[in-house]
């Protein structure tokens, strides 16, 4: 297990610690035993004292005693007494110095018995002094003995001082042996100690110098995120590419203290990486390396790399990669020790690359290597929004110029529509395209009659004096003439690198570079060429052309109606001149018309006043002829003469038989007229026919003629009642007239829907099949040979047949001759088959409703 | 015997009239229609048979002339005329007619309407 570096100094810190500790507890202890070995000198020394002292008090109790004796002074023996005490005190003194000892105890012991037995001695020997004298004393107590105790006192001192002696040299040995033992763990402990702490010492420096370069980093790192906030907010106020380089190149050098920084793009052209902005210490730099995107020597550097391989690469160290070899000498003269090169990546697409430069080598950790890859990535955000901005206000502009284009197209299309003067319109038209589509000249070109060249007819932008006169050829000496021949939308990009035709030399004179053309009308009726052209370069687009070809249609369409209006105007104007001839014609017509109208309306006039006349003019005469031949019928001035009285009947007859054609006549040219007012009205055809029965049935009784009539009295018939019984009357009476005398007339009812269906029938002589139209004609009877009645006027089925029809009704007839005839005719039952239609309506019509 | 003033111009209906009347009425006659105004004015006729069509004064300005005098608002004055068109007998009534006969008469048919008017 490896121990980090902290671990390391607090084990070797505490390990020198504990060292010293025990160094410490060494030294006290070796001071300890020091003090303790000169304390065990001093006590040597104080012991062997005590014995000398011991033996310098005996020697003094033995001078005192001595002299004493010698002297016999009383005075004398204060000494004595003195040194007896001390003897005894220094005994205990050394007893108590040695207690520890024993055998030392033991030799004092030995040695308190010697020295009790020499004071013993002494004050026996004083004691006899002052009793028997100094003689018996000297006698009895011989200084040998006095020498032998006291030998064998300093013996025993000697022996107890060689004892302590001894020990203390023992124990010097000791010491001097814990000393040195002392010395050396000390010596060791110390140069362990020290060992660590160099150890700490390392590891501290190690660490502090980690900490310090772990600073820088953050430092480092702090200012990379400046950066790259720097960066952001560069992004949201720079809305231009180049700025926005320039700017996080400024930033990244500024802030993140690099040497330099910059932005390199792909020429396309020469694959070589060209500086669009850069920041720092360059000193022309850039401009005095190359750098390829080729796998070659001068594309391995970590920018050739990046833009080769799409991946940020690092150079951490310039001076000794071998990748960096071509730049080297040019770097490390501006003091660039380790370059990183990041791409910029757009929508997927590499547009360039980031390097940045730092004056020290490994600068670029992963960190860093991390946070410069999120400044490029925020930078081609930035690039992309500005790429979609871009495009959008592409889209916007487009969208404008195409609202635009829509708007002229509308516009000259009205004009278009309705001019009425050529000029004005191509005035208009080239007018509004330079505007629209943004260059400076626009034209109109002219297919010349001739058809060899094209003349300038109207346009904008071009020299004084050259719209009217100037003239274009037609072949491949111009761009209308390519147009023309092409029949296809001419684009120029670039009319000085242009091969499909020579230089025309009037765009040529106007310094024009771009430009497009169509042909105005079809190829077979073309009418000549519009042209848009620009100084500045210029793509057009797809729009551009669709635009451009919807004016030149609008063009066509105009010139193409003037010419058709021209020609309209002359078929116009022969037109008015014909419609005119031919109104003059109706006119006549007209008024020829008119004419005839007013005579015929004078004749109907005449006719009518005529009738009127007749009808006055003959009823006079005939009131005379009538009334007087009644009253000659009434003999009322006499009687006539059997004779007269035939003659007056045969006047009355052949009056009212007048009379009647008449009336007749007057009906029927009054239903012709349409003279005729019907009264409409609902009415009981059963009282309608009572009456007109109380007319005819006189008359049958006379031919002795059964009439069997009878209607229902509750059915309703609607319209002119008077009209109604003169159907009846002229059918019943036909029938009565036409059957032999002891016939028989009869008459049926039904109703079918909204109509009523009368048949009547007789036992008469009949009519052929053939005459069953002709009969309902006017002045038409059946032959008069056959039938052998009195002769009718022959209007009265024409009449009926009209009046039946009037009211919309039908009638038809079933006959043979010698079987009888029976007439049937309809009527309505109510207004509803009549409404809005009374006495208006054909009888061929009125035939399909009633039938 | 009450009077009864026939008005035409036609001698021969002024004729056939007093014929047919004359049995039971005193007949006058006027040949047009100043005429009639005069006789009216000094006969006081009891009913009046005027024709329409007249030269001069004709059967309408007669009856005009006649109702303007209030001898005569009364006097029945009835229309005798060859005018048998639709309407003609509507418009004379609506004029002040009080009966409407049209030419060729029928003499029982005459003296019915007379006998009617007059009441006897």
């Amino acid at each position: 297990m490896k121990m980090s570096g902290d671990s390391v100094i607090r084990a070797g810190f505490g390990l020198a610690l504990v060292i010293l500790g025990a160094i410490g507890i060494l030294a006290y202890r070796s001071t300890e035993s020091l003090i303790d070995h000169a304390n065990e000198v001093a006590h040597t020394l104080e012991v062997t004292g005590t014995l000398d002292d011991l033996l310098v008090e005996v020697l003094e109790v033995e001078s005192a005693a001595r002299g004493y004796v010698m002297a016999g002074q009383e005075f004398l023996l204060e000494p004595y007494y003195g040194a007896v005490r001390k003897v005894d005190q220094t005994i205990q003194a050394a007893r108590e110095l040695t207690a520890d000892n024993p055998t030392q105890q033991r030799l004092l012991d030995s040695l308190r018995g010697v020295v009790a037995a020499k004071l013993a001695f002494h004050r026996q020997k004083l004691d006899l002094t002052k009793n028997k004298g100094r003689q018996a004393a000297l006698e009895m107590f011989p200084p040998d003995r006095e020498h032998e105790l006291m030998d064998k006192i300093r013996d025993l001192v000697a022996e107890m001082k060689a004892g302590e002696r001894r020990l203390l040299q023992q124990r010097s040995l000791e010491a001097r042996a814990d000393a040195r033992e002392s010395t050396l763990t000390l010596l060791v402990g110390f140069l362990l100690s020290l060992a660590l702490l160099l150890l700490v010492y390392y590891h501290l420096t190690q660490q502090i110098a980690r900490r310090k370069h772990s600073e820088d980093r953050l430092i480092h790192l702090n200012r990379l995120y400046a950066v790259l906030t720097h960066v952001s907010q560069a992004i949201v106020r720079i809305r231009e590419r180049d700025a926005l380089f320039q700017e996080v190149c400024r930033a990244t050098v500024e802030d993140g203290l690099f040497r330099m920084a910059w932005v390199g793009q792909v020429n396309s052209a020469t694959r070589l990486v060209e500086p669009v902005a850069h920041w720092g210490f360059e000193e022309g730099y850039l401009k005095n390396i190359r750098i390829s995107v080729e796998d070659e020597p001068e594309g391995r550097g970590p920018t050739g790399s990046a833009l080769r391989e799409g991946r940020s690469f690092v150079c951490s160290d310039i001076r000794s990669d071998p990748r960096m070899l071509p730049w080297r000498e040019e770097a490390l003269k501006r003091g660039y020790a380790s370059s990183a090169a990041f791409p910029i990546h757009v929508d997927g697409r590499l547009i360039g690359a980031f390097t940045v430069y730092a004056s020290e080598p490994g600068f670029f950790n992963e960190e860093i290597v991390g946070l410069l890859d999120e400044v490029t990535s925020d930078l081609a955000f930035a690039l992309q929004s500005m790429a979609q901005e871009a495009e959008r206000k592409r889209a916007e502009l487009e969208l404008k110029a195409r609202a635009a284009q829509q708007r002229a197209v509308a516009q000259l299309g009205l004009h278009a529509m309705e001019a009425k003067d050529l000029e004005a319109l191509l005035e208009e038209t080239v007018r509004a395209v330079a505007q629209v589509l943004e260059v400076e000249f626009c034209k109109v070109l002219e297919l010349l009659p001739d058809g060899k060249g094209l003349l300038l007819r109207a346009g904008v932008g071009w020299k004084e004096g050259c719209v009217g006169t100037a003239v274009v050829g037609r072949g491949l000496d111009s761009q209308a003439g390519y147009t023309l021949l092409s029949n296809a939308p001419v684009i120029v990009e670039d009319l000085r690198t242009e091969s499909r035709f020579s230089g025309p030399p009037l765009l040529h004179d106007h310094g024009v570079v771009s430009g497009m053309s169509v042909v105005i009308g079809g190829p077979q009726r073309a009418f000549g060429v519009l042209g848009a052209h620009s100084t500045r370069r210029r793509t057009f687009t797809q729009d551009d052309v669709h635009f451009f070809q919807a004016v030149a249609s609008l063009l066509a369409t105009a010139v193409e109606r003037l010419r058709a209006e021209g020609e309209i105007r002359k078929l116009n104007e022969e037109l008015e001149q014909r419609i005119a001839e031919r109104t003059a014609e109706l006119a006549a017509s007209y008024r020829e018309l008119e004419r005839r109208n007013q005579e015929i309306e004078r004749a109907t006039r005449l006719k009518s006043e005529f009738l009127a006349r007749m009808s006055h003019e003959l009823r006079t005469p005939m009131n005379a002829i009538v009334g007087f031949s009644d009253l000659l019928a009434e003999e009322g001035e006499g009687p006539l003469g059997e004779t007269y009285q035939c003659f007056v009947r045969h006047i009355q007859e052949g009056a009212r038989h007048l009379l009647v054609l008449i009336n007749d006549v007057l009906d029927l040219s009054k239903i012709e007229a349409g003279r005729i007012e019907l009264c409409y009205e609902e009415f009981r055809p059963a009282e309608a026919l009572s009456e007109v029965l109380s007319v005819i049935r006189p008359l049958a009784e006379v031919k002795k003629i059964r009439i069997d009539a009878d209607v229902s009295a509750d059915l309703s018939g609607y319209g002119d009642r008077t009209r109604f019984k003169q159907i009846l009357y002229n059918l019943l009476s036909n029938a009565v007239k036409f059957t032999p005398e002891g016939g028989r007339v009869w008459m049926a009812t039904a109703r079918e829907g909204g109509w009523l269906s009368f048949t009547i029938s007789d036992t008469g002589v009949g009519i052929p099949p053939e005459e069953h139209l002709a009969i309902f004609n006017e002045f038409h009877q059946v032959g008069t040979t056959t039938r052998g009645v009195k002769e009718g006027t022959g209007l009265g089925l024409a009449i009926t047949k009209r009046l039946v029809e009037l009211h919309r009704g039908t009638i038809s007839v079933a006959s043979e001759p010698g079987k009888g005839s029976q007439f049937t005719f309809t009527f309505p039952v109510d207004g509803a088959e009549l409404e809005g239609k009374a006495g208006s309506i054909g009888p061929a019509e009125a035939a399909g409703t009633a039938s | 015997m009450r009077k009864i003033l026939v008005v035409d111009d036609n001698l021969a209906t002024r004729e056939l009239l007093r014929h047919v009347l004359k049995a039971s009425y005193e007949v006058l006659e006027a040949g047009h229609g100043q005429e009639a105004l005069e006789k009216l004015a000094a006969e006081a006729p009891d009913l009046v048979l005027l024709d329409l069509e007249m030269p001069g004064l004709d059967g309408f300005a007669v009856l005009r002339r006649l109702r303007e005098d209030a001898r005569f608002g009364a006097l029945p004055v009835v229309a005798v005329t060859a005018r048998a068109m639709q309407g003609d007998r509507e418009r004379a009534l609506a004029a002040g007619f009080d009966g409407y006969i049209t030419k060729p008469i029928d003499a029982a048919a005459l003296r019915r309407q007379v006998e009617q008017m007059l009441g006897s």
